[in-house]
Order: C-alpha cells, then sequence, then structure tokens
C-alpha cells in the first residue's frame, strides 16, 4: 500500500482524530479533562507511549507473531507489551528525572487502560500499514489526542462557572462539548486528498 | 487453611509460578479453541471467494464446489491472474481482483468485465477499512450495484465515472455517492479506472 | 443483597454507562449500526459473565502485586475466543466490527467490576453481577443505535423501517451524533434524579 505516510500522519491528527472519530480512549480524555495543566501531562504520556508502542508492537507482530503462526494471540502479547512499557518508562523516569516523574509520571498508570494505545496497534495491523507508515500513525494519532484533550480542557475551564442544567453537569456537558469539537474537526476533512 | 499453604502464597516465587501456570492455562485453552475453528475460517473464506466470483457472472450457486469448477477457470498469464466465466462454451467475461488506496488502507474488490471489455458486469468488495458507516458503506449493496452493466468502453477511450449526490438521478456515467463519505466513494471509482486501464492494455497484448 | 438486587443493582441503578462513565469509548463506535451494538453487547456480556466468574473462582490465590496482570490475561483470553467465534461463525459482522471487538479488553467496565465485585464475592455472585452490568451496557449500546440507525438510515437492525420520503439525517451517522446521543441520554436518566436531590436539600 502506497499511502504517504505523511498525510497518514495529518489525518491522524485532524481529519480523523482518535478521540473524535473512533472513540478512543474516552474514559481518562473526560475524567482528566477538567484542568489544563494535567491534561497536557496526560496528553504527552500518551503521545510518547503511543509512538513507541506501536514501533514495539510492529515489529513484535512482524518478526514474532507471524513466523510463529501466533497471530491469535495478538491481544495478549499486545496488552502485555503496553503495560510492560509503561511500567518500564515510570521506573527510568523516576530514576532519572524526578521532575519529569511529578509532571508525567503520575499519569503513566492511566495510560494501560487507555484504549487508545491497543485501538492503534489494532488499527496498524489490520490496515496494513508498514513500519514508517505504523510509527507516524501512531505518533499522529498520540498528538491528536493530546490537541483534543487540551482543548476539552480550555473550554471546560471557561464553561466552569456558567449555569449549566443540574442532570448535565460534569459528563453530559463534556460530551456534548466533544460532540461539537468533533463537528469542527469534519471541516479538516478536505485537507487529506486520496491520491 | 494450613499453616504450609500460607507460608507459600507469600514467599517469593509464589507470584511468578502463579503467572506462568495461569498463563499456561489460557494459552492451552486458546490454542484448542484456536485449532478447533482455524478450519472452518479458512474453509468460509474460500468458499466465500467462490461464491463471489459466481455471483458477479450471475451464474447459479446452488453447489459452490460443482459450479465454480464448470463455469470458472484461473488464468495466470504474463505476469496477470484472473478468472474466466464460461457457460455452455460461450465465454461470459473476466473477472479481475484489484486494488486500491483508501482513506486508511487498501481496498481490495473483484471486478467483473463482459468478454470484449466494453461493460462491468458487477463488483464486489472484498476488503476495505473505511470508517464504519460511512466510507465503510461502499459495501452496500445499492452502492455496488450502481456499477452493473455500466459502459465503460466508448469511442476508443474508458470512460471515467463522475460522482453525485446520494438522492439524485444518474446517467450513464455517473456514480451516486455515499453522503458523508465523498473520499471513499471516490477511491471506488478511481480504483476502478485505474486498474481498468491497466487490464485494457496487459490483455491487449495478450490478444495479438 | 438477593442475587436479583446484585443484577439490577449493577444493570440499572449502578449502570457502569451513565452512572460511572465507564466503557463509553466502544459505546460511541459501534452504535451506528443496531446489528452491531446488539453484538458488541453480547460480546461484553460473554466475557464480563466468564472474567468475573473466573477471577471469582481464584480469587483467594491472586498474588496482590500481579493481579492486574492476571485480570488483564484473563479478559483478554475470553476476547480472542469471543473474536475467534465471530470470525468462525459471523465474518461478515467481525470485519464490521474492525478492532472494537479486540478493545473489549480495555473497556473499563471489565476491569471496573474485577475490582470492585468479583475479586470479593463468591463465584454464583459474581458472574450474576458481570451479566447484570453487560446487560446494562447492551441497554445503552442500543437505545444510542435504535435513535442512531432509525434516523441515519431510515432502518433497525437492517431492516427499512422509514420510507422512501424520508431523508437520512447524515450527522446520526457521523462521529458527533454519537456523542450527542450519549449526552442527551444521561441527561434523560440524571436530570429527574438531579432535580430530586436538590429538592431534598431544600
Amino acid at each position: 500500500m502506497e499511502i504517504s505516510p505523511f498525510i497518514i500522519f495529518l489525518a491522524a491528527i485532524f481529519t480523523s482524530n482518535i478521540v473524535l472519530t473512533n472513540f478512543l480512549g474516552m474514559c481518562s480524555f473526560l475524567s482528566v479533562s477538567r484542568e489544563i495543566e494535567s491534561s497536557l501531562g496526560l496528553g504527552l504520556a500518551v503521545f510518547f507511549v503511543l509512538t513507541f508502542t506501536t514501533a514495539i508492537n510492529f515489529v513484535v507482530y512482524h518478526y514474532l507473531l507471524i513466523p510463529l503462526n501466533l497471530i491469535y494471540l495478538q491481544y495478549i502479547i499486545f496488552i502485555i507489551i503496553i503495560a510492560a512499557f509503561v511500567q518500564l518508562t515510570e521506573l527510568v523516569i523516576e530514576r532519572f528525572s524526578p521532575v519529569l516523574y511529578y509532571s508525567l509520571g503520575i499519569f503513566l498508570p492511566l495510560i494501560t487502560v487507555n484504549c487508545a494505545i491497543l485501538g492503534v496497534s489494532l488499527f496498524m495491523i489490520i490496515r496494513n500499514y508498514s513500519f514508517i507508515q505504523s510509527v507516524l500513525y501512531g505518533a499522529g494519532s498520540g498528538l491528536g489526542w493530546l490537541l483534543a484533550i487540551l482543548a476539552l480542557a480550555g473550554i471546560r475551564s471557561r464553561v466552569k462557572y456558567k449555569y449549566v442544567p443540574a442532570g448535565l453537569q460534569g459528563a453530559g456537558l463534556s460530551l456534548i462539548i466533544t460532540g461539537i469539537m468533533a463537528l469542527a474537526f469534519i471541516g479538516f476533512s478536505g485537507i487529506v486528498v486520496i491520491q | 487453611m494450613s499453616g504450609g499453604k500460607v507460608s507459600f502464597i507469600d514467599s517469593k516465587g509464589y507470584p511468578v509460578i502463579f503467572m506462568i501456570l495461569i498463563t499456561m492455562l489460557f494459552i492451552g485453552i486458546l490454542a484448542t479453541f484456536y485449532h478447533a475453528t482455524i478450519d472452518r475460517i479458512s474453509i468460509y473464506q474460500e468458499i466465500s471467494y467462490r461464491k463471489a466470483l459466481l455471483d458477479l457472472f450471475g451464474l447459479p450457486q446452488d453447489n459452490i464446489e460443482a459450479d465454480y469448477s464448470n463455469y470458472i477457470r484461473k488464468i495466470v498469464k504474463d505476469n496477470i491472474q484472473y478468472y474466466e466465466a464460461s457457460r455452455d462454451s460461450n465465454l461470459i467475461g473476466y473477472a479481475f481482483e484489484i486494488k486500491g488506496n483508501g482513506l486508511w488502507g487498501t481496498i481490495t474488490a473483484l471486478i467483473a468485465v463482459n468478454q470484449d471489455i466494453t461493460r462491468l458486469l458487477k463488483i464486489e468488495i472484498l476488503s476495505q477499512n473505511e470508517t464504519p458507516g460511512l466510507g465503510g458503506r461502499i459495501t452496500e449493496k445499492w452502492f455496488k450495484n450502481q456499477f452493473s452493466n455500466k459502459l465503460i468502453w466508448e469511442d476508443g477511450a474508458l470512460i471515467q465515472f463522475n460522482l453525485v449526490p446520494e438522492n439524485e438521478e444518474i446517467s450513464d456515467s455517473q456514480i451516486r455517492q455515499i453522503t458523508g463519505a465523498t473520499s471513499s466513494s471516490k477511491a471506488v471509482v478511481d480504483m476502478i479506472f485505474r486498474n481498468l486501464q491497466k487490464i485494457n492494455e496487459k490483455m491487449d497484448l495478450t490478444n495479438d | 443483597m438477593t442475587k436479583k438486587q446484585i443484577f439490577i443493582t449493577s444493570a440499572f441503578t449502578e449502570n457502569s454507562v451513565w452512572k460511572q462513565i465507564l466503557g463509553i469509548c466502544s459505546a460511541l463506535a459501534v452504535t451506528n449500526i443496531m446489528m452491531n451494538s446488539l453484538v458488541m453487547g453480547l460480546g461484553v456480556i460473554f466475557t464480563l459473565a466468564l472474567s468475573s466468574l473466573s477471577i471469582s473462582l481464584i480469587r483467594n490465590y491472586i498474588p496482590r502485586r500481579v493481579r492486574m496482570m492476571v485480570q488483564t490475561l484473563i479478559i483478554a483470553s475470553y476476547v480472542i475466543i469471543v473474536d475467534i467465534f465471530l470470525k468462525a461463525y459471523f465474518p461478515e459482522i467481525s470485519k464490521s466490527l474492525g478492532p472494537y471487538v479486540g478493545l473489549i479488553i480495555t473497556n473499563c467496565i471489565i476491569m471496573g467490576r474485577m475490582e470492585a465485585f468479583a475479586a470479593k464475592n463468591r463465584p454464583v455472585e459474581a458472574m450474576i453481577d458481570g451479566i447484570g452490568a453487560g446487560v446494562g451496557y447492551t441497554l445503552v449500546l442500543l437505545i444510542i443505535s435504535f435513535v442512531r440507525e432509525l434516523f441515519g438510515f431510515g432502518s433497525l437492525f437492517g431492516l427499512q423501517i422509514l420510507g422512501g420520503w424520508w431523508t437520512n439525517w447524515s450527522i446520526m451517522v457521523m462521529a458527533p451524533s454519537a456523542f450527542f446521543m450519549l449526552a442527551i441520554l444521561i441527561w434523560i436518566i440524571e436530570g429527574p434524579l438531579a432535580a430530586r436531590r436538590s429538592a431534598r436539600k431544600v
């Protein structure tokens, strides 16, 4: 398949944002977006983990699972790799950069159950991406997630002091804001053209 | 619980042994289940491919195996692979497996053309990764059937189809696109055009 | 609690989707077609019931440190079984659900039920709780997809309901409507409850 990796990268950020069109990583997206600062921290952590786990999962899938004919175990293997990678990153960051650990590290445990990470790995397999395509797709999705959570946190911080009907407070309102953001992102669909 | 058991559960090695045992147990269950169904999956894929081929040419599908070997022949010639369908020793047409870029990944399809490659007979989408509910609708019957019996060759040139909105009337060279999925609709039309070009070149060579 | 109470609590009064806002990734993604929602729901019920049962059976033997790993492993195993089963017997549906079957693994509802209930209760109760949570989840999927498929395609379960006069609302098929529908559902259910709560305070 010859779709340019750069186009996949752009598409993953804008036209097919992982949260706004594929609904992946919603749980932490809704709960953490209360504050801009923690949104930025979690977003960066997701971006980092997504990029690397996609690369690792690609290599494991194509050079281990396929030759060994164990494709049917891909879910287990992927989730274990993601969990292990997250734990390892946590350890390394804690050891070498306490400052970074306090701004980023506390969000890492949340990431294993973030379905965006597993989702990107599964999409990359289903769509038959090459290594470069996969890594850029992972990085793009991570950036897209970061962009979406920052935007939501920004809007929520402005809405905080306004009147909201009782039944819509919290999750309900966040969902509506996200829906409007998703509508706005549809406007980007012109920037990616299949060649 | 006995004293010995408690100390074993508290020992350092216990989590490791526990993990190994439980992993082996579940991988074992999975492997058994997988091997019990693997044949079914591959047989299904083979049969659905043959059924799709028969369907493209409007051939009977009462007994897929027998009908397939009666009517359809797989041909590999000059690096191009295609299927030739004939009934009562009359050639009906050819079918080709084609690939093209979709919005998210490769779209593969089977297309059937008549014996002088002037008309599309029918198309079938084999696999696609478009957005479910949007571009994914290229697999819907109304969309695919628009390509049936379309003229593709006129005045010595290949016809390129134009896209019009979903609810409009269409003329011979037009295709209704899927609302909200212009890119995927265009991907299918382009894929067919580009591959027909290739097929025309290749098949001309073989006729010479 | 009786078994019936356990079921009703986890399916309705403490419904994971609208009460705890869990597991909405897949709740939103597969809900533009009812058939996909139903299959997804059944997959989740199956995974939840059997994972709860398994975890509960071995709850006294799981070492605390590897608890999450064990849970993930067991959930993933059942999800793979669902995936293989769909591939073998319902290949069309399996194709249209794409990676979302695999994503049942990271569905927070399942992890949530394991931690909150199955790890502390007896097998039968755990299984009923799992089925209850799964039924509650499926119910939400079906309500949302009912509206989305009806307005988006004019059909239910693929059967054309609304006639040719109906103009399909493309927005219902697209992503944003999923967010709106879920928000409205939460509003409808939570609104009266919130009103009652504030009335009691006064």
